[in-house]
């Protein structure tokens, strides 16, 4: 009967352990298993490319935003989808869905939280070097001032956001911010990052030569930039140092095409690279959201849910010989041709990769001519404003001496180079608003012509107030955010 | 360290040897096997032996000073000294018969471990089994609905294996855990898997499941109140439900056998139309869309299922039926129960062995549910301080359910009955031959309905399809309980928990009649995703719960009484997953997920996942009690769960009771009616957790759309999370027990106001500035508030009649007091067919819902016209009235016509519009109760249980979706009253084909298919015949009982659809509607119960 003599002293110690090996219970600190979290991330330099190339990723797929509001509000093309259509006619109200804002915060975002935690791969991982680092973070304060470009022209005044959002401790509810401090913002970022980026580096690569943001690009948006704010000799001081640097030129007459196929030619300085590989991952957004090839999302005969061509477009080309019509193919041939003179169109599929250009010499010449104009130096304003249009037409520009004349002459120049390209409301806008609004008279018969004739008259009273020409707050954000006012124009 | 204090004293033994023989009393006869033993002055064995054949034993004692006991089961034991004797005789009395009957005694511990039953003062509503004995159930949820205050009981369907919906209190949370928690034995029981599919996932599958057989019940608790369920911490947070199992007791072996058989059937259905009303309608329907100038073209051409075209004469019998689907697909349902058990025991050892078997029948056609359970629990006793406790529970689930259930694409209804209400009377079921001869082949060619696939054969669907799932469960519970000092003690418990499933699913081609041999298949065929289709979930759980405690009663002055707790515990849960899915597999007979050309490559369609999580609880409790009259009580629990990020993890949540027994003081002990009379004051706040692991990570993902050039997008899809916190559920409970004339008439009334603070809002939309669009956030208030009160009252209480009320009450109130203006969780188009408005808003009650007020039917056409406030026409601009129009955001705008829905313009705008949706109800009832009355003449007893809910609203989605005439499903006899021509005055309105286009507007979300819910139904009527004890003897066994039990005989209810009894939706932005699930049948069972 031995079972029942256990001595209390071995129960004691039994009780014991049993309770020991209950408490010896754990952390709390329980990291999952199937999901990438932050503290695994910001490793390696991998890491730091596969956040950059997000960051651009992200950029891309606000290009569909880009283009159309270069576009919507002004005169060359009509017929977008009807929530858009509306807001081209300046039927403009805050709960339209299309008036978001959030993709561009989204690049912004990312852009910011690269900027925050790549000194953590510098630190972990030897084969990232400092230069890395410096031309990672010139790449993201370039795209997030990108982003704040396109938005202080399409709101005017946004919220500011460069810190990036990692906890719910971080203030989410930014105010408005007005256009001079995100101008501010931009320039001395642009001016920061100018110096960090990569020059010339990449140039054996074209697809990585262009489709990053190198010391070039940065500039161009610098002279943009510069232009936008009336600060006309920075403009063309940076306008200058692309030009001097040689690296760059426009392609001749007869090449003139491979600007847009096969793409990332001499002439491009910045151009987000697409790729069609099948999957639908990286092709040019335009075909994700709208239609499914530009010769559908640019139509010239049909209304529908495509873009038209308005009567101004038709007027624009007086010359027939110019090749910008595409030999009478239409601009949109830049995008759905093969080569300019042949009869090959690309099949639907094919466009899909097409790249999307923010600036190319073009620009930068013509940029230089705006501020020589803009400086009274007219007629060396003649020199520049001429080029692409010889190059064009064969022949050069009909000059002028006089800055108003100049100023028109320079505009209609830009919206045959860049017709198509997302660029004319901007361009249009930033002549309007020169000197204070001096300029509005353009612009508010741009407004008119795009709205139906029975809400004209009542527009009429309303173009005055400049505030108009730009868009309202989405009313999504203000509900989200009682920090945000909205444009006093559509205060009701 | 406490045990070095109990060094055991030593001091000089003297041993001894004794011997003796051992008698039966009663009959003088030697005993063999009998024990005798040693005990030590602390309880401990020290030696032992057993008595031989001729009932002599032998005994080494080794302190003579030590007692010696004898004992044999089912015998009185027998302790004596051994003084100087050496011979010992003795004789043995029989242990009266009294059986495993749980008697209510006042000193009944309550789930605490310390505080007495009698002195709680907090709401704990305490069922024993006896009471519910004079009534057999099949599971334990029949035996609780309806018999508890607040304790809200619905089955999801009538259907086997399907679960239920348990609220306690009302609905305290949008987004985290509204279940209660179900502890049998002290082990948390969660069959729940967190991690699997939650996005989709309805309650019909995840409700509760509670498996433990009725017959195994001894006891069973719902604390309510905060304060009550502190000490099971955050799960507990809505409520505990409490199941003790019988336990071994001191007895010779108790064999128990229980078998039950139920017949169930369905109540009757909503009629349908038969086949020349159908065809008729349909012609109607299509005749009224295509008047209508611009729809000619849309002419869906000849219907050669209802016109009997020539060409197609060889399947002329197949469309010339008709056929009843619902009866089709019903059948009577027989479910047969098994139950045994054996218990008994000794002195030191106690043990509880049961088995049981459950075999129940669904009345729909392919359901069936068996389940299996294994139990034993034993108890042990070391010594007087020392003892174990270990329970083991297994249960094995086998149920079989159609195919359709989650994995076809039946619009807002997925489930057999639906589709077989809707089905075309006309067809057949079985093919036919051209003598009208059904063939073994089910008909699944291609039909007017045939334009999306939810209308293919529900019977071969049912038939053919299979829906498996096998689930066990195996939970094992050891606990050592250790006496210390006399007034302290500690109790470890570790508990296992593995939860382990397969769900199967295979639909052939023959089910639905798509049919390839070919290499290439016509993928783009609505039915080729399902042809073949197999489908393997795996799902397994392993939890470890470990529990500590330490109780402490010092020796205080008379009068005074303190009971102090500690207690730690510990959570770690692993869950794992795997799901396959195939499809167009080479033969019907590969029922697995095969081959990676099937594999389907949708996200859910191969996926396997991995989640663990952890949490640490610390409690501690006191109670004092003065003079029986003050009993007092705080507490706290602190606990930490991984689920927070290390700033928020750890809430602090306390708790406290007061309770005044007016009875004793002496203003109050006069009254000599009075015989207990306690107030009852609790206030705590409980920790609630939200759904899903690791959400407060900073996450990133890999994302190929975002990938540039060559290099991978990486990117953060959510912020860290690190204010994500407790959603706290603050309770204050004010009740009083009352007990009259010496316990006749007992009764307990409690009002409560439950306040969820921090409420838990997931995915609440931010600004987009930041880079991201929602996150999960706690804000906002809900508050719960009611009332409950039961009364029992032993009417007549005589030896050989007996008349017992009990009867139950109560109201719940669910307000949203505040959340975040951006937070409105809004759902549903109204200008749109069949949907209705969602939306929380502060103020209101969760589940509200709005639309239309539906006024009838335009008699005539030129009714339909915008009217002003007095009701005159509006005249247009061209001297006409203008016209009633649709105010949808199109290009064209729908102006209503004779025999359209008239719906109430409130703006008097001449449009309906969102501005024209009124509020019309919501879910929620505003009073429910039950009450039983038991009455019992000598051996026979009748017992008759009622309950009821009052005030609810339900939309009848069964019947907007056969009323709407609007496509080919089969409608309701109701639609032959409908609008048919210029001056019909009626409330149906017209037939309308929606066509391409969704023509029309005749069913848009209103008040004519919400309808109370209010009803009382006739529950349970049963009765019991207890055989006399002298025909017992007879047969040599010590008890037989036999039952006849009815379930849901009657329901009087307003209710037009088959089941008024809706269970609440699993979440908050979902209608409470009434999708036509299997209502609960009208069943009588047989059993019959044996003790021997």
């Amino acid at each position: 009967m031995k079972k029942f003599l256990i001595d209390s002293k071995k129960i004691k110690i039994a009780v014991l352990l049993f309770i020991v090996c209950i408490f010896s219970a754990c952390t709390l600190d329980v990291p999952p298993e199937k999901i990438l979290v932050k503290d695994d991330f910001w490793k390696k330099t991998g890491d730091a490319n596969c956040a950059l190339a997000a960051t651009y990723g992200s950029f891309r797929d606000a290009a569909l935003e880009s283009f159309i509001w270069g576009e919507l509000r002004a005169d060359m093309v009509i017929g977008f989808p009807h929530s858009y259509a509306v807001i081209a006619g300046s039927d403009i109200n805050p709960i339209n869905t299309y008036i978001d804002w959030s993709k561009y915060y989204k690049t912004i975002n990312l852009a910011n939280t690269l900027m925050y935690y790549d000194k953590n791969v510098l630190a972990n991982d030897k084969s990232f070097t400092l230069k890395m680092k410096d031309g990672m973070d010139a790449e993201a304060l370039f795209l997030r001032s990108i982003c704040y470009f396109y938005l202080v022209r399409v709101w005017k005044n946004v919220p500011l956001v460069i810190n990036p959002s990692i906890s719910d401790t971080c203030n989410i509810y930014p105010g408005i911010t007005n256009e001079s401090e995100i101008i501010k913002q931009i320039i001395s970022d642009l001016l920061l990052a100018k110096n960090k980026a990569y020059t010339t580096e990449y140039q054996g690569n074209p697809r990585y030569f262009k489709g990053h943001a190198n010391k070039y690009a940065i500039m161009a948006l610098l002279a943009d930039v510069y232009l936008w704010n009336q600060q006309y000799q920075k403009s063309m001081d940076y306008c200058d140092s692309i030009i001097n640097s040689g690296l760059f030129s426009l392609m001749p007459s007869d090449t003139w095409f491979t600007i847009y196929n096969p793409g990332n030619s001499n002439e491009s300085i910045f151009e987000l690279q697409c790729l069609d590989d099948g999957t639908a991952d990286q092709i040019n957004p335009l075909f994700k959201g709208i239609a499914p090839s530009y010769a559908t999302f640019i139509n010239l005969n049909s209304g529908g849910s495509g873009l038209g061509f308005s009567k101004k477009f038709a007027n624009l080309f007086t010359d027939e010989s110019d090749i910008r019509t595409c030999n009478g193919n239409s601009p949109k041939w830049k995008y759905i041709g093969i080569t300019v003179d042949g009869e090959l169109t690309r099949s639907p599929v094919n466009q899909r990769d097409l790249n999307i250009i923010y600036y190319r010499y073009a620009d930068v010449l013509l940029m230089k001519a705006e501020d020589l104009n803009e400086l009274g130096r007219v007629s060396d304003a003649l020199d520049y404003v001429t080029k692409t249009y010889e190059r064009a037409v064969g022949q050069p520009i009909t000059g002028t001496t006089d800055q108003t004349e100049m100023r028109s002459i320079i505009l209609t120049e830009r919206a045959k180079e860049f017709i198509l390209e997302g660029k004319r409301w901007f361009d249009l806008l930033r002549t309007a608003k020169r000197n204070n609004f001096q300029n509005k008279k353009d612009l508010i018969q741009v407004i008119l012509d795009n709205a139906d004739a029975r809400s004209q008259d009542v527009l009429r009273s309303k173009v005055n107030d400049t505030m108009m020409y730009y868009l309202p707050v989405p009313y999504n954000e203000l509900q989200r955010n009682k920090n945000l006012t909205q444009n006093p124009f559509y205060e009701r | 360290m406490w045990f070095l204090s109990f060094i055991s004293n030593v001091s000089a033994q003297k041993t001894a040897i004794i011997k003796g023989r051992i008698i039966d009393q009663a009959t003088n006869e030697t005993m063999p096997g009998v024990n005798a033993v040693e005990i030590d002055g602390k309880g401990r064995f020290v030696t032992g032996t057993v008595s031989d054949n001729n009932g002599n034993y032998i005994l080494r004692v080794k302190d003579i000073n030590d007692s010696i006991q004898i004992s044999f089961i089912g015998y009185k034991k027998y302790v004596f000294s051994v003084e100087n004797r050496t011979t010992i005789n003795v004789a043995l009395e029989l242990e009266s018969t009294a059986l495993a009957e749980v008697k209510i005694t006042a000193n009944k511990v309550s789930n605490d471990g310390i505080t007495q039953v009698r002195d709680l003062g907090t709401a704990v509503t305490r069922m024993e089994l006896k009471e519910m004995k004079s009534v057999m159930s099949t599971t334990v949820e029949e035996m609780l609905q309806g018999r508890m205050g607040n304790v809200d009981i619905t089955s999801v369907s009538g259907d086997p294996g399907a679960g239920l919906n348990i609220r306690i209190r009302g609905t305290a949370t949008l987004n985290a855990n509204n279940n209660p928690l179900i502890v049998v034995n002290g082990i948390q029981y969660s069959p729940n898997f967190e991690n699997f599919d939650f996005a989709n996932a309805d309650v019909q599958k995840f409700g509760n499941l509670i498996d433990v057989s009725p017959e195994d019940i001894e006891s069973i608790e719902v604390l309510k109140d905060a304060a009550s369920t502190a000490v099971w911490g955050s799960s507990a947070s809505n409520g505990v439900i409490m199941i003790k199992t019988k336990r071994g007791i001191k007895s010779k072996p108790i064999f128990e056998y229980t078998y039950k058989n139920t017949i169930a059937e369905e109540p009757d259905p909503i009629p349908m139309l038969n086949n020349s009303d159908y065809a008729r309608l349909m012609r109607e329907e299509v005749y009224n869309y295509n008047i209508i100038s611009n729809h000619n073209s849309s002419n869906p051409g000849n219907f050669n299922q209802i016109d009997f075209e020539p060409s197609t004469f060889f399947n002329y019998y197949d469309f010339t039926q008709n056929t009843n689907w619902v009866k089709e697909i019903t059948k009577v349902a027989h479910t047969q129960q098994h139950d045994f058990s054996v218990r008994g025991g000794g002195d030191k050892s106690k043990y509880n062995l049961s088995v049981g078997y459950f075999d129940e029948g669904g009345t729909v056609i392919g359901y069936r549910s068996r389940k299996l359970n294994l139990r034993s629990s034993l108890d042990y006793d070391l010594s007087t301080n020392l003892q174990f406790r270990s329970d083991i529970m297994y249960t094995n689930y086998n149920d079989d359910a159609t195919f359709d259930k989650d994995d076809w694409d039946f619009k807002d209804n997925k489930q057999i009955r639906a589709i077989a209400y809707r089905k075309m009377p006309n067809l057949t079921v079985f093919v036919r031959d051209t003598n009208n001869v059904p063939t073994p082949q089910y008909f699944t060619g291609p039909t007017l309905q045939g334009s999306s696939a939810d209308v293919y054969n529900p019977v071969a669907f049912a038939k053919l399809g299979i829906n498996n799932t096998i689930k066990d469960n195996a939970r094992a519970l050891f606990s050592i309980k250790y006496t210390i000092l006399p007034n302290l003690y500690i109790n470890s418990t570790v508990t296992l928990d593995i939860f382990d499933s397969k769900q199967s699913k295979f639909l052939p081609v023959e089910a639905i009649g798509f049919s390839s041999t070919s290499s290439t298949v016509d993928t783009s065929n609505v039915s080729a995703p399902f042809a073949n289709k197999a489908v393997n979930i795996f799902n397994k759980k392993s939890s470890i719960f470990t529990k500590n405690q330490i109780v402490y009663n010092p020796k205080l002055p008379k009068d005074h009484d303190l009971g102090i707790l500690g207690q730690f515990d510990t959570e770690e849960t692993l869950e794992r997953n795997l799901t396959v899915k195939s499809n167009l597999s080479a033969s019907s007979y590969l029922r697995q997920p095969i081959g990676n050309l099937n594999l389907l490559t949708g996200a859910d369609d191969f996926k396997s996942d991995f989640t663990r999580y952890r949490s640490l609880g610390l409690f501690s409790s006191a109670n004092y009690k003065y003079k029986d009259k003050y009993i007092l009580m705080i507490g706290a629990k602190v606990e930490g769960t991984s689920k927070f990020s290390s700033t928020s993890r750890w809430g602090i949540f306390p708790t406290s009771s007061i309770a005044w027994r007016l009875s004793e003081e002496s203003f109050m002990k006069n009254i000599k009616l009075i015989n207990d009379f306690k107030l009852r004051l609790s206030w705590g706040r409980s920790g609630n957790l939200p759904d899903g692991q690791y959400l407060y990570f900073n996450q990133y993902e890999s994302n190929s759309t975002l990938n540039y050039i060559d290099i991978r997008g990486t990117r953060p899809t959510s912020m860290e999370l690190t204010s994500l916190r407790w959603e706290t559920i603050e309770q204050t409970d004010l009740g009083f027990d009352l007990s009259l004339y010496k316990d006749r008439v007992n009764v307990i009334f409690d009002a409560y106001i439950k306040k969820t603070l921090d409420l838990y809002l997931k995915d609440t939309p931010i600004p987009t500035t930041s880079g991201f669009d929602k996150i999960n956030i706690n804000n906002g208030e809900m508050q719960n508030r009611g009332l409950e009160l039961s009364l029992d009252f032993a009417v007549i209480k005589h030896e050989d009649f007996q008349f017992d009320v009990n009867v139950n009450f109560s109201k719940n109130q669910n307000i949203v007091v505040r959340i975040p203006d951006n937070y409105s969780n809004q759902t549903g188009d109204v200008l749109s067919n069949g949907q209705y408005l969602m939306k929380i808003i502060p103020g209101e009650p969760l589940g509200g819902f709005f639309g239309y007020k539906y006024l009838g039917v335009y008699s005539r056409t030129s009714d339909a016209v915008a009217t002003d406030k007095n009701g005159k026409p509006i005249i247009g601009l061209d001297g006409f009235p203008l016209s009633m129009q649709m105010g949808n955001a199109g290009t064209e705008k729908y102006t209503f016509v004779g025999g359209d829905a008239k719906y109430m313009d409130v703006n008097h705008d001449g449009k309906i519009d969102a501005l024209d949706v009124v509020y019309l109800g919501d879910l929620n009832p505003a009073y429910m109760g039950g009450g039983e009355t038991r009455i019992r003449y000598k051996n026979l007893t009748l017992s008759t249980f009622f309950n009821f809910k009052y005030g609810s609203k339900i939309i009848n989605q069964t019947r907007m979706y056969a009323e709407n005439m609007s496509g080919f499903d089969n409608q309701t006899k109701a639609t032959n009253s409908r609008w048919r021509r210029e001056g019909d005055v009626t409330d149906v309105p017209r037939a309308l084909w929606a066509g391409p286009d969704n023509y029309g507007y005749n069913w848009l979300g209103s008040d004519r298919f919400v309808e109370d819910g209010s009803f009382v139904r006739l529950k349970t009527v049963s009765l019991l015949y207890k055989f006399s004890k002298k025909f017992c003897d007879k047969l040599k066994i010590k008890d037989l009982k036999i039952y006849a039990t009815g379930y849901n005989l009657y329901t009087w209810t307003r209710y037009s659809g088959q089941d008024p009894d809706v269970a609440p939706p699993s979440k908050p932005d979902k209608l409470p509607v009434d999708n036509n699930l299997t209502p609960p049948s009208i069943r009588l069972m047989l059993s019959l119960n044996i003790i021997f």
